[in-house]
């Protein structure tokens, strides 16, 4: 989903129907996927860098 | 975390998928808080890094496969889909992470894009947003407007005026852009927001045509361009490090 809405830069409505989900679950899941990543780049990062995060 | 019941639309603010009166809304909200403010700017930047990385890293052809399969109206995943899944996002977290850790901080092509906003501002019949002298006027107008706040020299006694400030955006980055008169030259001075820039001297840049400067502290990245001589412009350069010496 968030290659879908990062990447390629589909619509919310266009990614629920390509995936056949409910645009809540889109929304959802982006959300999900973005704190992942952020938390991963934290972690990876360690106390290198902030990104910002509160 | 912040509790800021605004927070969850910064989302869909920033992927463009609130309704105009919506969006009027939340932009009205970040003018007064710094908290929505910096979640804005990091989700760009995040959303920034994932199309960076994602462009840079092919996924596998069954990856695309498996989507395809996915996407007809008949899905058949399974294991697989998921496993190559995994894999292609785990490429793309150590992507992603190289793409941030090597985000270039005082490069030349962001002074490139600073000359060219200085060059746009002498040439524009409207150079700056708030016109004024005094730094107790032109200070206070980025409060807002700005994730972080800055001081300004006093000018009493000294060749520099002060015409005014405008918000200018490079690299997806807000920051401050000073306007200062000497003599016959303008002085353009910006100042943005990044966390981990340390403390560097101040270093004259000699690769462009123009009189640049760059230095950094406390979080926060300067930079002088002008077409003035090195010695008037290294004069403001102190007078600035002076004001925001902690």
């Amino acid at each position: 989903v968030i290659l879908l809405a990062d990447l390629e830069e589909m619509k919310y409505q266009e990614i629920a129907e390509a995936l056949d989900i409910p645009i809540g679950t889109v929304m959802s899941r982006l959300a999900r996927a973005r704190k992942q990543v952020r938390e991963h780049i934290v972690s990876t990062l360690g106390g290198r860098r902030t990104v910002g995060v509160k | 975390v912040t509790n800021c019941e605004w927070r969850e639309k910064i989302g869909p603010y920033v992927d463009g998928e609130l309704e105009p009166s919506a969006e009027q809304a939340v932009a009205g909200h970040l003018q007064g808080c710094s908290d929505c403010t910096s979640a804005v700017l990091e989700q760009q930047a995040l959303k920034k890094a994932v199309r960076v990385a994602g462009k840079r890293f092919t996924a596998p052809p069954e990856l695309y496969a498996s989507v395809q399969r996915q996407m007809q109206p008949k899905k058949s995943t399974g294991l697989w889909l998921k496993a190559s899944a995994l894999a292609t996002s785990a490429a793309l977290l150590v992507v992603i992470a190289f793409t941030w850790i090597s985000r270039p901080s005082a490069s030349n092509a962001t002074v490139a894009q600073l000359i060219d906003q200085h060059v746009t501002t002498l040439a524009s019949s409207n150079p700056v947003d708030i016109v004024n002298s005094s730094h107790h006027v032109v200070k206070p107008w980025f409060q807002g407007k700005l994730p972080f706040t800055f001081n300004m020299p006093e000018l009493a006694g000294t060749n520099f005026q002060l015409i005014g400030g405008k918000e200018v955006f490079v690299n997806q980055r807000p920051g401050a852009q000073l306007l200062y008169l000497t003599g016959q030259h303008k002085v353009s001075i910006f100042i943005f927001q990044v966390p981990d820039a340390g403390t560097r001297a101040p270093r004259w840049n000699h690769d462009f045509s123009f009189t640049v400067n760059s230095w950094s502290a406390d979080g926060r990245e300067y930079y002088l361009v002008t077409d003035g001589n090195q010695t008037e412009a290294g004069k403001l350069v102190t007078m600035f490090q002076d004001a925001n010496r902690s």
